[in-house]
């Protein structure tokens, strides 16, 4: 009975220990010293948070090189590949500089990051950012690409060509100035209600919607001379920080929570 | 103990109000030094010579005169101050009074002056230290900072040339369109200075971005800078400009022209 059920527990510990192995191949890094990362891919980005002082790039079996490719190294136009998963990570002073050196076709990466890290992103492919979590300073910058970013702090600098910017913060960091930019997609923003903050929403020629309580100035201007920059400066809860969202052929959205 | 030591104590010595360690001591250092037993010779000297002095008591005629006199002249005061008014003594006082006071307010008037003139300085030296901070912070690594220096300037009344110097820069070349932008509009309000409207020009005619082409276009015409038409031109008839932004330039031409 007894040796039976060593046995049996040797085996199933041994399944376990196997999937361990086959299936969660993430990759890791000692975040040791690193106060900002910066990214740089074609492809889609992922990024989440999680409570080590590590960064780690999820499950990288699939960027595998080819069976064929065995002995052989990768090489590529945009940099070193040295971690083996077609990713260049290189230290520069206290940043950790990302590059996902596969095509634009490759899968998207997902990074996990302690939650007060700054992120610098760059994506001059197609591919869409996602950002969860982070109370840290953002940077993005997309071509087409959408950017979503969710349960944040800012201060945020995004700027998408044609894609939409969607933030939704949790509360609004006071310290420095917010700026969201679409070219020609929607710029689409959720405030918790009681954020103070000084508005300067300018649509080129979309509308902007809100369900914030603005105080419209009584419109002076004779029809000849209706204002062409059509820029509104606005304070919300008797003001506060800068936030600045544009869009050249969008609408921009301002709600509530 | 050295022999000044010695000698700054030997009034003590020679009253016993030493501790024994310091006078055993001393006793010992008069056993073997001429000069000290010469100073402790001459003090005995001195102290003797003045209990041989008689205590000299006063005998009673001395204060019956005393006290008659005092008699007399408070008798003296009491009349005076009854028969005569003296109105000399009363100017004068009153003069007094007069001097003190203006003086004091005159005092206080230049004091004010000085303080106000401080004051004045004080501010010049916090806008001067303020424009300082601002240009550094203009360099600075995160975009959202470079940001809330570009905003500062806004809130300059008459910021130097340094400070649209470095304005001008961001405007031109910073990585982040939107910090691009901020600049642009940051200028906008001080297109009075010919520097900054030649700056808003030249940025037209080189800029390839079509955000920045539309904010330019749109400033431009709002101060009504003529010499910006070729420019306008040129972007209606270039094949690379996108519509949207010809059809700001289209608007904008005719209010120039």
């Amino acid at each position: 009975m007894n040796t039976f059920n060593f046995k049996q527990l040797l085996f199933i510990l041994s399944i376990f220990i196997y999937t361990i192995n086959g299936n969660a191949q993430d990759y890791t890094h000692s975040l040791n010293g690193i106060k900002t990362i910066k990214v740089g891919s074609t492809t889609g980005m992922i990024f989440k948070t999680h409570s080590q002082n590590e960064l780690l790039i999820k499950d990288v079996k699939a960027r595998k090189n080819p069976e064929k490719a065995n002995g052989l190294k990768a090489i590529y136009a945009t940099g070193d590949d040295n971690t083996g998963y077609g990713i260049s990570i290189e230290k520069e002073g206290d940043a950790l500089i990302i590059r996902n050196l596969k095509d634009i076709y490759s899968p998207d990466l997902e990074i996990h990051l302690p939650k007060n890290i700054n992120l610098l992103i760059q994506n001059h492919g197609l591919g869409d950012v996602t950002i969860h979590g982070f109370s840290s300073e953002i940077e993005v910058k997309t071509n087409t690409g959408l950017i979503k970013i969710t349960d944040v702090t800012g201060p945020i600098v995004a700027k998408t060509s044609t894609g939409d910017v969607n933030v939704i913060f949790n509360t609004v960091n006071q310290s420095s100035p917010i700026s969201l930019l679409s070219s020609a997609g929607d710029v689409d923003v959720t405030l918790p209600k009681n954020t103070p903050a000084n508005l300067n929403l300018k649509a080129a020629v979309g509308s902007v919607f809100t369900d914030f309580d603005i105080q419209q100035e009584k419109s002076k201007s004779s029809l000849k001379t209706l204002n062409p920059n059509r820029s509104i400066k606005t304070k919300i809860n008797n003001g506060g920080v800068d936030i600045s969202l544009r869009s050249s052929t969008g609408n921009i959205y301002i709600r509530k929570k | 103990m050295t022999c000044t030591e010695i000698e700054n104590r030997l009034i003590d010595y020679i009253n016993q109000e030493l501790d024994t360690k310091t006078s055993d001591a001393i006793t010992h250092h008069l056993d073997t030094c001429f000069s000290c037993q010469k100073d402790l010779e001459e003090l005995k000297k001195i102290y003797h010579d003045i209990e041989q002095v008689p205590i000299v008591i006063p005998d009673n005629s001395l204060r019956e005169n005393f006290e008659s006199m005092l008699q007399q002249e408070i008798s003296l005061e009491k009349k005076k101050s009854i028969t005569s008014f003296n109105w000399k003594t009363v100017f004068q006082i009153a003069a007094t009074i007069i001097l003190m006071l203006s003086s004091f307010f005159y005092g206080k008037l230049q004091s004010q002056k000085e303080h106000d003139y401080e004051l004045a300085s004080i501010n010049a030296e916090k806008q001067e230290y303020k424009q300082q901070m601002t240009i550094s912070l203009m360099d600075h690594n995160s975009a959202s900072k470079r940001l809330l220096a570009v905003n500062y300037v806004e809130d300059i009344e008459h910021p130097n040339t340094a400070i649209l110097e470095a304005l001008i820069t961001k405007m031109h070349y910073d990585n982040h369109i939107n910090v691009r932008l901020a600049a642009a509009e940051a200028l906008s309000r001080f297109s009075k200075n010919e520097k900054v409207r030649k700056a808003l020009i030249h940025a037209l005619e080189r800029e390839s971005e079509p955000d920045m082409q539309i904010e330019l276009i749109q400033i431009l015409v709002n101060i009504q800078e003529k010499r910006a038409v070729p420019s306008l031109e040129r972007l209606l008839h270039d094949q690379k400009t996108l519509d949207y932004v010809k059809d700001q330039a289209k608007i904008g031409l005719p209010k120039l022209i």
